[in-house]
């Protein structure tokens, strides 16, 4: 997404958690899944509809199924359906255990443009140990009815310190299984990861990882097509230039990453958290991202209450976002001298400083400072 | 049911994109590869002629001689928003290649 970080009058997209349950109990869950498990505050199927109508209104372009585990909603094939008469384009993420040729079949009707599967290695051992035993069998079993329904789809993988070392054995593994993308998150210290900190692979380790996977890609030496992705996929996050940058090839960012170097940020920054952005939990609390899912000081308003617009538009929480600049973070992100950064993840900052103005203790040169 | 709706639609050779305008800009999802992009109306008016596939010999004219507007022919190659084999079928790469 080309850099142009201003407020919209409605989000591009809108991360919505279906439900806060989950099948699974992974260590790095950044919703804290299951904790907030309160099946009888989700959003009921008129309200969900209502809200589909308000985003088509005000043109929201995307809307991320997510949760918890979105399938475990007893009216999941009723809820993807609904959205298949509405403008807007529907992704949906699972762990991939509980899809079903009736779910698959929804899934297809509706025209879901990706279904996005979490497996967190190439093989169960591995897969197993950070997401629960049996699990990594049964995603199989889910992609494998995903491929007989011809429904495209995604391999998702959160990158720490388990798996690291298995990935580029996984870039086949995901190439051979048939996925049109294989999304490589990085972990943001939020949720349960807050907890977990150990799991965030070092930053040493990601810089080797990340210089081998940018050396494949330039040498267009990967079997499928694989993305790094930054917290909420903000444009200029450090993590992307830091591993370049160290070594003089910050141009491969413009030519093996596509992002472009003219995107200095200036006083602007990165963050997309209610700019483009927004999630509405499973209660139909609003965030300005899915990171602060959770966090009542975060909620910017309830959609039982006010309208989505209304809440995008004028909430306290989303215009004291959106009014934040470089000059008003904290030291060092305020006068770091790297132009491209945009002062790293506000969720992060939160977590590690107290103040969405903190400076993003995550990054490695915040640390040095 | 009749849905109301600022979202639109624009097929660009094989694929189909969504998009809106805010303000001065249009801002455009591709479900293929799950990339937003903004443009300015420049932009998105060639946009639409490649869409459409309708030009006169001066916009054609033009393109090939304004830098700009081949770096945003590149741009759009690069994001796969078009092929190019697409642009080169509408007289518009023949030029610079």
């Amino acid at each position: 997404m080309a850099f142009d970080n201003k407020a919209l009058k409605a989000p591009l997209q809108v991360d919505f958690n279906l439900t806060n349950r989950c099948n699974l109990e992974c260590d790095y869950c950044y919703a804290s899944a299951n904790e907030r498990f309160e099946e009888i505050k989700e959003l009921k199927r008129k309200e969900i509809f209502n809200l589909f109508k308000e985003f088509s209104e005000i043109g929201v372009l995307k809307v991320s199924f997510s949760g918890g585990e979105p399938l475990l909603r007893k009216d999941i094939k009723e809820i993807i359906l609904l959205s298949k008469d509405f403008p807007f384009t529907t992704i949906l993420l699972t762990n991939g255990t509980l899809i079903s040729e009736e779910i698959a079949k929804a899934i297809k009707k509706a025209k879901v443009s990706l279904v996005n599967v979490s497996l967190e290695g190439p093989k169960a051992e591995i897969h197993d140990k950070i997401r629960g035993k049996n699990s990594f069998n049964k995603a199989l079993q889910g992609i494998k009815i995903l491929k007989e329904k011809n429904i495209t789809f995604s391999i998702g993988t959160t990158l720490n310190s388990i798996n690291i070392t298995h990935i580029f054995e996984m870039i086949d593994f995901v190439a051979a299984l048939g996925a049109k993308l294989f999304a490589i998150q990085v972990l943001c210290p939020v949720g349960r990861i807050a907890k977990n900190r150990e799991i965030i692979p070092n930053h040493d380790v990601f810089k080797n990882f990340f210089l081998k996977l940018t050396d494949l890609k330039k040498k267009s030496k990967l079997p499928i097509k694989v993305k790094v992705n930054v917290t909420n996929e903000s444009p200029v996050f450090w993590e992307y230039y830091y591993p370049l940058d160290e070594i003089g090839r910050i141009n491969d960012l413009v030519k093996i990453w596509g992002v472009d170097l003219k995107l200095k940020t200036g006083n602007q920054i990165s963050c997309v958290a209610a700019r483009t952005v927004c999630s509405i939990d499973a209660n139909g609390d609003v965030y300005p991202c899915e990171m602060f899912l959770g966090n009542s000081l975060m909620v910017a308003g309830n959609i039982r209450k006010l309208k989505f617009k209304e809440i995008w538009q004028n909430a306290p929480i989303f215009r004291e976002f959106r009014s934040l600049v470089k000059d008003k973070l904290d030291k060092p992100c305020r006068n770091c001298f790297y132009e491209w950064c945009g002062g790293g993840c506000r969720a992060a900052a939160l977590f590690l400083t107290g103040s969405i103005k903190g400076a993003d203790f995550h990054c490695i040169y915040a640390n040095k400072k | 049911m009749l849905i109301k709706s600022k979202i639109k639609s624009i097929k660009i050779g094989k694929n189909t994109f969504i998009y809106r305008k805010e303000g001065k800009d249009f801002w455009l999802y591709s479900p293929q590869n799950l990339e937003f992009h903004t443009f300015n109306k420049n932009g998105f008016a060639l946009l639409l002629c490649i869409a459409k596939e309708k030009f006169n010999p001066e916009i054609i004219k033009r393109i090939r001689k304004n830098t700009q507007t081949r770096k945003f022919l590149d741009y759009l190659i690069n994001h796969q928003l078009v092929t190019e084999k697409h642009l080169k079928k509408l007289g518009l790469l023949q030029k610079r290649l």
